[in-house]
């Protein structure tokens, strides 16, 4: 017989017994090697040498760190530095860092590095990319030799959400070179070895500062340029996970597929319909107002994307922060685009003809810009199609805004910022926007600058800069047993710090 | 002989020199810049002049092609501007798989094709005749991506016998190989279609010719006839064709080499293309010229050993 209290200590023990196994069936499994397919080999693997995007994916967060990152929701979270003092108001940001944290190679992370980075990183000679993120930088010391400080010219919004940017990722004290091709940094991953042509081998680093993590012991970036080889190397056990790149029409097959699963995600990308504000026909409101009426974006969505996407109608995605939904800001309604063509001056006599350039590397662009022309013809207009390659397009259109239509998706997280530049490729100058943009961007309180981005995406909207047709999905195929995936990508990331084999 | 040969050389020469000036010519007539397809959409002006001036782009053109030409002449073929890597390095990590891709499967090819189109050409008109006919022309309209994928599904997802695709590197020869098998019998199976129609077509060719009908009145064996006599002289042609194909095939495999995943010269080719990376474009040239003049002069002097009427004194 059990007294009373012998009762008590066995539904402890047996509490303690059954949280013992619970626990352990959820633990994650450390060890293992996975396989990533990548679609494109990048040009070299510093994020702070070239803007390929390839490159953020498979280095961002798993081998280079910067002084904050952003996590899977998109907050800023602590990297290598612990704790930081600043404002958006603030003209001085105090950065406390991590102590103990050592890079691959070795050598102990200190403030020196932290401030030759960014002395580099705001010379526009130096060829690090984006120096403009850094421009308002005045100065930045070493106050001890884990405290920086850095002074600005003039508050800006965005500087912490730059430093957490992958430009912003921080290698050891003047390794420029080197780092292109070998990159060392102080991240979960330690890289081995990238053979070209065939992909990027990361191994774990077991002088990771965060305990435990990471889980994985090695990770191979397969380069697989075809996305139909990429689901055929999957299924046959050759890859692990398709990252990035994944088709709708292949992310259904995964769906029906019992061995593999499929994570449906946001990004930061707009899928844009640019127009030229600049030239006829588009510097006309009505026409490019005509061109929103004309388009049912849901319609694009299902027939192209087989549902996967979601309809916006400004320059921002749905994951981002001061996020408005302006998708409906516009109706459906081809009657009054009609009518609004003919308000400038279009009709059935003497109907709305423009080239429409395509980009020829991105297929569901491609076939966007198509459904879109289709629809267009509904309505009256001719939109000429005409397909260029990415070199071209980057130098007629982008460069040179020698276009009158073009479809792209911008992929970059937080950039409205580029409709303040009168002379990027979509032309729009607005003085009114510039005004509103500056007090975004220099906005002392965090509350009102939200309020001026989301007036910002209306006024975009309002004067139909461009048809913003769709913020794309993130879609991304593994094994059943891979866990711990990103479920978004609020950054180029395919992080592996918490991935694990579930098995 | 030593006049011929040299006349040869001064010739092979000439030719390099004028591949190398067209694809130079040409690549100032496309669009599109190196530097923004490096630095991408949002790169800044001041960024993009000082990698301009970094990769010597700011200079003038003619500046630029008397700078590579010296270079080249010095064996140099300077560095690849997307890749950071030399141009001559590059090639030849590209060319370690694409050779060996393009001669196992031409060798394949003629070893499928010869049987196959002696056959055809021997049972010319009748049923077997058509049907290998028939065969072959369905090889070569199929096309190679599509092949290559169901090869894939076939042998890597259903059966599970062979990768899927990527390459390891030479290390171990029985991987490599490995590797290339499926690739190998993609492209073979094109190559294999045209030269079974070729080696059928030369040798109906010959057989309706006037010392084939000798030879058969001799008493001579068909056997004996077709293999040692009608043989020989339809050989010309199609090593001739096999020269030309396999000078093709190392940059026509780029289909291929996108579906397997392998890392070849085809897919270096469109990437160079695509970035405008000219320095590594124009050694691509001059390295293909030189294989097809090589390849030239050894057809060349291979007709003296096939016809000893051919000679160059």
């Amino acid at each position: 017989m059990f007294s009373v209290r012998d009762k008590e200590v066995f539904v402890k023990k047996l509490a303690c017994l059954l949280l013992l196994v619970f626990g352990l069936a959820h633990a994650q499994t450390r060890g293992g090697e996975l396989r990533v397919a990548i679609l494109a080999e990048p040009p070299v693997l510093d994020p702070s040498a070239s803007t390929s995007q390839e490159i953020a994916r498979m280095m961002y967060d798993n081998v280079l760190q910067g002084l904050v990152k952003l996590n899977e929701k998109g907050e800023i979270v602590p990297a290598l530095a612990e704790k930081w003092q600043g404002s958006p108001s603030s003209l001085t940001w105090v950065f406390n860092l991590r102590k103990g944290v050592r890079f691959h190679n070795g050598a102990a992370f200190t403030a020196e590095d932290v401030v030759f980075k960014f002395n580099r990183a705001r010379d526009p000679r130096s060829g690090h990319t984006n120096p403009a993120y850094y421009r308002d930088i005045a100065s930045i010391e070493a106050r001890d030799s884990h405290t920086v400080v850095i002074r600005l010219r003039q508050p800006n919004q965005d500087f912490l959400f730059n430093l957490a940017r992958p430009d912003s990722v921080i290698g050891p004290k003047g390794r420029v070179e080197e780092q292109r091709t070998q990159p060392v940094g102080t991240g979960p991953f330690r890289f081995v070895s990238w053979e070209r042509g065939v992909g990027v081998r990361l191994e774990r680093f077991d002088g990771y500062y965060e305990p435990g993590l990471p889980y994985l012991d090695r990770v191979f970036f397969r380069f697989l340029p075809d996305p139909n080889a990429q689901i055929a190397a999957l299924k046959a056990g050759d890859i692990d996970v398709i990252g990035l790149g994944l088709s709708p029409e292949n992310a259904l097959l995964v769906q029906r597929d019992s061995n593999l699963r499929l994570v449906v995600g946001t990004t930061t990308t707009e899928i844009t319909v640019g127009m030229n504000n600049a030239r006829p026909p588009f510097n006309d409101p009505r026409v490019r107002r005509a061109i929103q009426h004309a388009v049912d974006k849901k319609e694009l969505i299902q027939g192209v994307m087989l549902g996967f996407g979601t309809p916006i109608g400004s320059h921002r995605s749905p994951a981002e922060s001061c996020y408005v939904d302006l998708s409906g800001f516009y109706s459906y309604d081809p009657a009054k685009a009609r009518a609004l063509l003919q308000e400038a001056g279009y009709g059935a006599g003497n109907p709305l003809r423009f080239t429409f350039t395509l980009a020829a590397p991105y297929p569901y662009e491609r076939r966007l810009g198509e459904a879109i022309a289709a629809k267009l013809q509904a309505v009256g207009v001719q939109a000429q199609l005409e397909v260029v390659e990415w070199a071209t397009w980057l130098s007629r259109v982008f460069r040179g805004a020698d276009y009158q239509m073009t479809i792209i998706g911008h992929s970059e997280p937080n950039d409205i910022g580029i409709y303040s530049n009168p002379s990027y490729y979509f032309r729009y100058n607005s003085q009114k926007f510039r005004d509103l943009y500056a007090r975004y961007i220099r906005n002392p309180d965090p509350k009102q600058a939200c309020e001026s981005m989301k007036e910002l995406q209306r006024l975009l909207a309002e004067d139909a800069v461009n048809l913003w047709v769709m913020n794309s999905p993130y879609l991304a195929a593994m094994r059943r047993e891979v866990a711990g995936w990103w479920q978004n990508q609020p950054t180029p990331s395919l992080n592996l710090t918490r991935v694990y084999w579930n098995r | 002989m030593w006049g011929y040969l040299l006349g040869r050389l001064l010739q092979a020469l000439f030719t390099l020199w004028l591949a190398a000036t067209l694809a130079f010519l040409a690549l100032l007539l496309v669009p599109g810049d190196p530097v923004q397809t490096i630095l991408g959409l949002e790169a800044s002006p001041e960024a993009e002049n000082a990698l301009r001036e970094q990769l010597g782009l700011n200079q003038t053109p003619p500046v630029r092609y008397i700078h590579w030409l010296v270079q080249v002449a010095q064996g140099n073929l300077g560095n690849s501007i997307r890749y950071e890597q030399p141009v001559t390095e590059l090639i030849g990590a590209r060319l370690s798989v694409t050779l060996p891709l393009a001669f196992l499967s031409l060798l394949l090819a003629t070893a499928v094709a010869l049987p196959l189109g002696v056959l055809a050409a021997k049972q010319a008109g009748r049923t077997l005749d058509l049907l290998l006919t028939g065969l072959a022309l369905l090889g070569l309209v199929l096309p190679s991506f599509w092949v290559g994928l169901l090869l894939i599904y076939l042998f890597a997802v259903h059966l599970g016998l062979l990768p899927s695709g990527g390459f390891p590197g030479w290390s171990s020869l029985k991987v490599a190989l490995f590797h290339l098998l499926l690739p190998v019998v993609t492209v073979a199976l094109g190559r294999a279609a045209l030269l079974t129609r070729m080696i059928r077509g030369s040798l109906l060719e010959v057989l309706a010719q006037d010392y084939i009908r000798t030879a058969r009145a001799k008493g001579l064996s068909e056997r004996w006839v077709v293999y040692k006599h009608a043989m020989r002289n339809a050989a010309l042609p199609i090593v001739t064709v096999l020269g030309l194909e396999f000078a093709q095939l190392l940059t026509a495999t780029v289909v291929v080499e996108t579906v397997f995943g392998l890392p070849g010269l085809g897919t270096l080719v469109l990437t160079a293309l695509e970035a405008r990376d000219y320095p590594l474009i124009q050694g691509i040239v001059l390295v293909l010229a030189a294989f097809i003049v090589a390849l030239n002069l050894v057809t060349d002097f291979l007709y003296v050993l096939l016809d000893p009427r051919v000679s160059y004194a």
